[in-house]
């Protein structure tokens, strides 16, 4: 396994951007997860949660920019460019994929229990129905994930992979 | 399977022990690259494989094998 110091500077830059990432996803889900059992989904607390989440990794990303810049990173060349496309393309079928379990979850009354499950889903045998911020939770927790996947597919290729 | 190998690693010694940095300025790529090409983890595009056989003034079949 490298040290930081036998990393590339731009291999040091992802690795900060996952743990930027992981850092505002394990804020989320103990801000979730501190809230009372009876608190409504839709409530203002919930908002103010997600408001505050996306306002800290808005501050983490600008933290992170101005540092790459002080740091000077490095121009990208050909195999930084294919390994990029790589984590992209793995990144966007995550995505993807994502968004289709959540849209399964939207309209779970038709695709989930007809195609997904073969009947009744648990969600609808249990009469829940998604609310705005529960979709709005389910796209965020999409879009982190396709971020963090394409970041440490970046890493494995950079450290492992044959491209 | 048949894969593209190089002699680059054997070239720059030959070349009065020419670092993967100074190899990887002079064909205009980062020395992660140089790295990875020597240790066949990486399959340059034919712009860089003629980059480095200019560098080392030979041809590119001298460099870089399919087998």
């Amino acid at each position: 396994m490298a040290t930081w110091q036998q990393l590339s500077n731009r291999q040091q830059n992802i690795l900060a951007e996952l743990a930027l990432e992981i850092a505002v996803i394990a804020y989320f889900i103990n801000k979730i997860m501190g809230l009372n059992d009876d608190t409504a989904w839709g409530s203002a607390e919930l908002g103010w949660i997600i408001g505050k989440t996306v306002v800290l990794a808005i501050i983490g990303a600008i933290i992170m920019m101005v540092v790459i810049n002080r740091r000077g990173e490095e121009p990208a060349d050909e195999r930084d460019h294919r390994i990029a496309a790589r984590a992209h393309k793995v990144a966007y079928l995550s995505l993807y994929v994502g968004v289709c379990l959540v849209i399964a979850l939207i309209t779970n009354s038709h695709i989930a229990d007809n195609y997904l499950f073969g009947g009744p889903s648990y969600l609808s045998a249990q009469g829940i129905e998604m609310n705005y911020m529960q979709i709005l939770v389910a796209l965020l927790a999409t879009l982190t994930c396709s971020s963090v996947i394409k970041s440490v597919t970046q890493l494995y290729l950079y450290q492992w992979g044959r491209v | 399977m048949a894969e593209i190998t190089n002699n680059i690693r054997r070239l720059r010694f030959n070349n009065n022990e020419m670092t993967q940095a100074e190899l990887a300025k002079a064909a205009g790529v980062t020395r992660q690259t140089i790295s990875a090409l020597e240790a066949n983890r990486y399959s340059p595009s034919l712009e860089l494989a003629f980059k480095i056989a200019r560098v080392f003034n030979v041809s590119i079949m001298d460099v870089f094998s399919y087998e």
